[in-house]
């Protein structure tokens, strides 16, 4: 664990003054920097962790002028629970709920969840074994020619082949969501990208406040399926976020690429047609095209498949 | 040695009256003892395979506050300029804190001179391979070869001769819930030191060899150990940790490796491939097998691979055979032993085989099984031919298959799809372990009563858990006739007051050390008897001998007049401290005849298991679901039975978790062990299994050998994952190279040509 101080804030503007000063990290449910700082694998270690739980009214969801609005403290638990996100937003709970252990869910928060690191096994290698790419452009990317079974299936992006972690990201995206913080109001399409150490653009004093997921339209309908070794507690190898509506359809994948990456042809391909096995098929198979495996990854352009297929049966 | 029968322990009736006393769960670790503290170690593992430290540049982590001492190999007498892993110590940090230290450990820098190495054991065997430096003149070694009959007569009697090949098997950490950790701390030139470990003698040996002490110099102490898995059998960094507290002028000082260090630098279960030849009858009938096994011990030339083919060796009726077993090393980290060291890799490597000739004979595995088992009351087909002193496999198999409903559900490979498409298999695997027995298992147990009557059960090992060490006490309790509640646990684990008990194995702890404790109650009672009759009460019956007495309820009495009794309270006043002591009993018969061998003579003394596995695979996604295990275990004698259950069932979640889960990560390039989290190690958890249909099942067979009849079980009821590798080979037709890892969902979706 590296040595830091820890401060609490009360507002954004204290949490925003906090993490401008030098070198210094944001802290919510804590569930991912906990394990970054007890592992050292970061070659730029906080001297400051700015505790923003202590920040009043950021924990809830409400539907308010045509969208849903969640707070960037609200526990992935109280996301998966919510009547509301369950029944209009079927993506997002149940991605909420596929996320992690119970225990990390009661403790995780949605805005943690879409700010976390990478989990390359090369870039947590305890006290910076391998300075990979991520942490150092200087580096190389250890998992090109390495271990990569976890890894992307659709290239590199910044010479990255690491996957988004996030179970949330890929479902706020076909969710169409915003993602607000104190300096603008990003597109959630927008918002996932490889920068450094980072699966966002965020700025080192910006921090995420607020979720704003558009109310769907009449008829949509929405599910999230995650595949992975265990059934609890891992990260996704792949998963698939899908928002079906009768002349629309939004299909996102996660865990097969650095950023969630939209299905076009899948959505191209499912869009105006009634799903049944064999429209779900189809769409299943185009959900690959454009991938190329790694080493040890073939695997997951078989499962990219079929999830992609589960998740638009579960819309039907 | 008579024996006085036991009343209570291994009557089957009794199962539910021990093992409810003494066990209270409370454990003190090494890292508890954290008011003692004032320094705490870190080390830093090397980042080469192989190679020579030139240079430590420690300048920067020293100017770091709170660092008191950076150390290497020429500070540490365990440590080695000389690499041969990744991961291997090459510094260590002293600090006045656990996060500097770890932080500092990240500032040095540390210079080799790179030899080259190999991470590949194929490779390693190669001819011309470049020499890895653990062995002077070969990366390999033959460390088994048995020859049964003769081999070429029986191939060539054959009708059927098969070749199969068993590419590597997974090798995995084993994640003890209690990362390693020891305590040292030196008063004048005494050091003293806590560790959790398996073989606390061992422990202490290694700061004697280490340091060039007396040993009355050095005194370890273990308790608990937060699990160990035979992991925490052959801890030395005893000698590290002591040398560490030195350097700081005896101050105490805790060494934690944590998660990182444990799967770095300790054991793990080794990774086996196999050649195996049949030579059957068209009936099923095997006349031949060679059977060559490769075991990978990492660095470690002593990684204990030899007894791979006891399984196969000892549970079929097989004429002519050869049974060969070569350890390789390479540059990885040392295997050692794993809950059941060689059977359940043993097994995932002949069980298919064996399932391969089946199928070849167009018969169901079963029924070439039943066909071939060795009768239980057979003796062993190899010299010196010693008789079991208990076996059940018969009866443990034919539960298996009526208990699973096999009759009905058995079909040929990769042809029964469920409703749900996915595809249903079963298969029923089983065997006699190279572990469970009496045989050299538990030794140096002291039985010591104090003047007021109390008296305490102690050995020179860890506790680990509390069924054995209550079991163990109640044992005492009845070889010297007290009530249960009067017999406590000594200073177990104390090098200072309790003797060498060797390795402390908690699966094998009833059986082994039950004995131990048995011999001293027994030498005890002698002693105590001798007492008696001397005193007011005894003294005065006319030619009274110890053999006129007995015990119960903790009182001696006068066999001639039970009215006639005293408390050992009474027996004990005016009298100093008294101690008996007595090793384990050994595998001789012991309580009966077996086979026409009378009572005395050696015998073989084994546990063995049995396990029926019902599997649904996605061909899909390649995802296995166990839906059904009916697992069986010989237990010899059943002595407590919720400790007995919960064995079992720690042995099921262990073999799903080693066939479906367990794997180490390592890079091929330089051999880095890169699963030293949680999210590359896997441990299975409650969510990955139902657990509906799954029926754990104990058989008491009754082993002639021990004190008892008990078998250890703990290692015997893993052993059985090789029934899943063959319910999934029922299942999809296919078999999965698993290359060193667990049967995941990619390598079954490669085996059916997916991925
Ligand atoms: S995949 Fe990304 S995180 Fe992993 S080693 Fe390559 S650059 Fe680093």
């Amino acid at each position: 664990m590296y040595n830091f101080t820890h401060v609490n804030a009360n507002s954004i503007d204290d949490a925003t003054a906090a993490l401008a000063q030098g070198n210094a990290r944001a802290i919510a449910g804590g569930t991912d920097l906990v394990t970054l700082l007890k592992g050292m694998c970061t070659l730029n270690p906080p001297e400051k962790v700015v505790n923003l739980k202590t920040i009043p009214n950021m924990n809830y969801i409400r539907e308010e002028g045509g969208s849903l609005k969640i707070g960037a403290l609200t526990t992935l638990t109280a996301i998966a629970k919510s009547d509301v996100v369950k029944n209009k937003y079927t993506a997002l709970a149940q991605a909420a709920k596929a996320t992690a252990s119970p225990e990390l869910r009661n403790t995780g928060t949605i805005g943690g969840n879409i700010c976390q690191k990478p989990r390359c096994i090369y870039y947590r290698a305890e006290l910076n074994t391998f300075s990979c790419l991520r942490k150092d452009p200087s580096g190389m990317c250890y998992a090109l020619a390495g271990i990569n079974k976890r890894h992307s299936i659709f290239g590199a992006a910044a010479g990255c082949v690491d996957v988004c972690p996030s179970d949330i990201a890929p479902a706020l995206v076909a969710l169409k969501a915003k993602i607000a913080t104190n300096k603008k109001t990003w597109d959630a399409a927008d918002f996932f990208v490889v920068k450094g150490e980072q699966i966002n653009s965020l700025d080192a004093d910006e921090i995420v406040t607020e979720i704003q997921i558009p109310e769907p339209a009449s008829g949509t309908k929405s599910a999230y399926v995650k595949f992975a070794f265990r059934k609890s507690i891992d990260f996704p190898l792949v998963s698939v976020a899908a928002v079906i509506s009768a002349d629309d359809a939004s299909i996102v994948l996660g865990g097969v690429h650095p950023q969630p990456r939209r299905a076009s042809a899948a959505e191209d391909a499912i869009k105006g047609k009634a799903i049944d096995d064999a429209s779900a098929t189809e769409a299943g198979d185009v959900a690959t095209q454009g991938s190329t495996a790694l080493g040890e990854n073939r695997y997951k352009i078989q499962i990219t498949k079929v999830m992609t297929k589960r998740a638009i049966l579960a819309c039907a | 040695m008579a024996l006085p029968e036991l009343k209570v322990i291994g009557k089957s009736e009794n199962h539910d009256k021990v093992g409810h006393l003494v066990a209270s769960c409370k454990a003190d670790f090494a890292s508890d003892r954290l008011p003692l503290v004032k320094y705490y170690a870190a080390s830093k593992g090397a980042t080469v395979m192989r190679g020579v430290v030139k240079n430590v540049d420690a300048s920067r982590a020293l100017d770091l506050p709170g660092v008191i001492a950076v150390v290497t190999h020429e500070d540490i007498p365990i440590w080695n300029e000389a690499i041969f892993w990744w991961g291997q110590e090459v510094a260590g940090v002293i600090a006045e804190d656990p996060q500097t230290a770890r932080y500092a450990l990240t500032l040095i820098d540390v210079e080799y001179e790179e030899r080259p190495g190999i991470y590949d054991p194929d490779e390693s065997m190669r001819d011309g391979a470049p020499l890895i430096g653990v062995r002077p003149d070969s990366n390999y070694a033959v460390v088994t070869d048995l020859k049964r009959g003769d081999l070429e007569e029986g191939m060539a009697s054959a009708d059927v001769v098969l070749e199969t090949n068993q590419d590597w098997t997974n090798t995995f950490q084993h994640n003890c819930m209690e990362a390693h950790q020891s305590l040292a701390w030196w008063v004048g030139d005494h050091v003293y030191c806590w560790i959790p470990s398996q073989h606390v003698f061992g422990a202490k040996n290694a700061i004697v060899n280490g340091l060039g002490l007396p040993a009355n110099k050095v005194h370890v102490y273990t308790r608990f150990t937060g699990t160990g898995h035979g992991d925490k059998a052959g801890d030395i960094f005893t000698a590290a940790t002591a040398t560490m507290s030195k350097i700081v002028g005896g101050a105490p000082v805790l060494f934690e490796k944590g998660r990182y260090g444990s799967m770095l630098q300790h054991g793990r279960q080794f990774d086996l491939k196999s050649e195996i030849k049949w030579g059957a009858n068209s009936d099923g009938k095997i006349v031949a097998v060679d059977a060559k096994f490769f075991g990978n011990g990492g660095v470690h030339t002593w990684a204990p691979v030899g007894n791979v083919h006891f399984g196969l060796r000892t549970t079929y009726d097989i004429p002519n055979a050869n049974f060969q077993v070569t350890s390789v090393n390479t540059n990885t980290p040392g295997r050692s032993y794993w809950r059941c060291v060689n059977d359940p890799p043993g097994a995932a490597n002949y069980d298919p085989a064996l399932f391969k000739l089946a199928e070849k004979l167009d018969m169901d595995p079963y029924d070439v099984v039943m066909k071939n088992l060795l009768p239980d009351d057979a003796p062993d087909l190899d010299p010196p031919n010693r008789v079991w002193g208990g076996r059940m496999l018969k009866d443990m198999f034919e539960w298996c298959h009526q208990a699973s409903g096999y009759a009905n559900k058995y079909h040929k490979p990769g042809t029964k799809p469920l409703d749900d498409g996915r595809l249903h298999g079963i298969a029923i695997t089983g065997h006699m372990d190279s572990h469970g027995g009496v045989n050299g298992a538990g030794r140096g147990a002291i039985v010591t009563m104090l003047p007021d009557g109390r008296c305490f059960a102690n050995v020179g090992g860890a506790r680990g858990c509390e069924g054995g060490p209550t079991i163990c006490c109640h044992v005492v309790a009845e070889a010297l006739g007290m009530k249960y509640e009067d017999v406590g646990l000594g200073r177990w684990g104390d090098t200072d007051t309790a003797l060498d008990a060797g390795i402390q194995a908690g699966s094998t702890f009833t059986a082994g050390a039950g004995g131990a404790f048995y011999s001293a109650a027994m030498d005890l009672r002698k002693k105590l008897f001798e007492y008696a009759i001397t005193k007011d009460g005894f003294r005065d019956i006319e030619g009274i001998t110890p053999e006129d007495l007995d015990a119960e309820d903790s009182e001696v009495f006068y066999k001639g007049d039970t009215s006639i009794r005293l408390t050992y309270r009474q027996v004990m006043a005016g009298t100093p401290p008294t101690a008996g002591s007595g090793n384990g009993w050994g595998s001789t018969l012991r309580s009966r005849s077996v086979g026409g061998v009378p009572i005395g003579e050696p015998c073989n003394s084994n546990g063995s298991a049995c396990t029926a596995v019902e599997v649904a695979v996605d061909t899909d996604t390649g995802e296995v679901e166990v839906t059904g295990m009916w697992n069986a275990v010989d237990t010899g004698r059943t002595i407590f039975k919720q400790g007995t259950d919960k064995e079992m069932w720690s042995g099921i979640e262990l073999m799903l978790w080693q066939a479906l889960l367990a794997g180490d990560v390592y890079d091929p390039a330089t051999s880095a062990c890169l699963s030293t989290q949680w999210t590359e190690s896997m441990m299975i958890t409650p969510l990955d299994f139902k657990g509906e249909n799954f029926v754990a099942q104990d058989f008491e067979s009754d082993d002639a050998a021990g004190p008892y009849g008990a078998h250890g079980i703990g290692e015997p009821c893993v052993t059985n994952y090789s029934a899943i590798l063959c319910a999934i080979h029922n299942a999809t037709g296919k078999w999965v190279d698993m290359n060193h890892g667990p049967c995941t969902p990619d390598v079954i979706l490669k085996s059916l040509g997916k991925a």
